[in-house]
C-alpha cells in the first residue's frame, strides 16, 4: 500500500477525488474486522461475513461524520460493535445482552479439529461483552482507552470485564492442560 | 487548480493536522494499557488466542462488498469495462477475417502512392 495513510483516505473518499480510496481501506481493514465477528459469532463464517459487509456499508454511508478524534481503526470497530449490538437485538430480543450466548458452529468446531482446544469452545465460556473485550484486547491488541471508546464503556466496566474473561479462559485453559 | 483539487488539498491539509493530534491521542492511549497488571493468566490467553486464531484473507469479499457500496458507479464502470473488453475480443476474433489483412495494406499502399504521385 502506499504512504497514503488512513486519514488521508478517508479525505479522498469524502472528497469524491479517488475511487479507489475506500477500496484501499477495505483491503486494509477487512481481516481484522471479519476476525472480530467470526469470534463474536463463535466462528460462523457466513454471518460474520454479512456483518463485515454490513459496517463497511455503515461506514462508507457515515464517512463524512468521521471526525478523527479516534483513529478509523477505532472508529470502524465501534461501527462493527453496534452492528453486532444491533444484531444480538434484532435475534434475542428480550434477552440481556450478558446472557446472550450464540452456539458454535460446526464449521468453527470443524476448522478447529486438529487444535487440541477448541477456540471457540473457549470462548462460548465468556458474556458477549467479555468476549468482545479480550479479543479486542489480547487479539487485537488495542489499550484499554480504545476498547473503552469502542464499546462505549467506561473504562473501569473494560477491565473488570477483561479481569473476568481472563479469569474464565484460563481456568478452561489449565483444565485442559494448556500451557 | 480547480475547486475540487483545492476541496481534496484542504482535508488532506487539516487531516494532517488531525493525524498529529491522533498520534498524540494514541501515545497517550498505549500508556494506558501499563495501567493493567500484566500476570502469568494474561499471557496464557493471549497466547492461546494468537496461536489459535488464523489471519482471515480477502478471498474476493472486497470485490463483492465494493459491488454492493451505495452511489458508487466506480466499480460498476470498472466490470462494465471488464465486460466490453471480452465481448470486443470475442467479436474480433469471431468476425474479422484476418486473412484480409494482406489485400487491406496493399489497398493502403496503393492509396499512398497515388497521394504521394499527385
Amino acid at each position: 500500500m502506499s504512504k497514503l495513510n488512513d486519514l488521508s483516505l478517508v479525505a479522498q473518499v469524502i472528497a469524491g477525488a479517488n475511487g479507489r480510496a475506500f477500496e484501499l481501506l477495505v483491503r486494509k481493514y477487512q481481516g481484522q474486522v471479519r476476525r472480530f465477528f467470526l469470534h463474536q459469532t463463535l466462528g460462523d463464517r457466513m454471518q460474520s461475513d454479512d456483518l463485515s459487509q454490513e459496517t463497511f456499508i455503515k461506514a462508507y454511508r457515515q464517512i463524512a461524520s468521521f471526525r478523527s478524534l479516534s483513529s478509523f481503526q477505532t472508529w470502524l470497530y465501534s461501527i462493527a460493535y453496534n452492528v453486532w449490538l444491533d444484531h444480538l437485538r434484532a435475534k434475542h430480543q428480550t434477552i440481556q445482552l450478558d446472557e446472550a450466548l450464540p452456539v458454535a458452529s460446526e464449521e468453527g468446531k470443524h476448522n478447529a479439529v486438529d487444535m487440541k482446544i477448541d477456540l471457540y469452545e473457549a470462548l462460548k465460556l465468556l458474556t458477549d461483552t467479555e468476549r468482545t473485550c479480550i479479543t479486542l484486547f489480547y487479539l487485537d491488541d488495542l489499550p484499554i482507552r480504545q476498547v473503552a471508546n469502542i464499546t462505549s464503556m467506561p473504562e473501569s466496566t473494560v477491565k473488570s470485564h477483561l479481569s473476568r474473561g481472563k479469569q474464565k479462559m484460563a481456568t478452561y485453559l489449565k483444565q485442559h492442560g494448556y500451557e | 487548480m480547480n475547486s475540487k483539487d483545492e476541496h481534496t488539498r484542504e482535508i488532506t491539509l487539516s487531516v494532517h493536522l488531525a493525524d498529529n493530534q491522533q498520534q498524540a491521542v494514541q501515545s497517550s492511549a498505549s500508556s494506558a494499557k501499563e495501567d493493567w497488571a500484566w500476570d502469568a493468566d494474561d499471557e496464557l490467553v493471549r497466547k492461546f488466542l494468537s496461536d489459535h486464531s488464523r489471519p482471515v484473507g480477502d478471498g474476493g469479499f472486497t470485490m463483492r462488498l465494493m459491488l454492493h457500496l451505495p452511489d458508487i458507479l466506480y466499480y460498476t464502470m470498472e466490470v462494465l469495462k471488464y465486460v466490453a473488453c471480452i465481448f470486443l475480443l470475442y467479436g474480433m476474433f469471431r468476425f474479422v477475417d484476418f486473412s484480409q489483412l494482406n489485400q487491406i495494406t496493399h489497398l493502403f499502399n496503393h492509396f499512398t502512392e497515388l497521394a504521394s504521385l499527385q
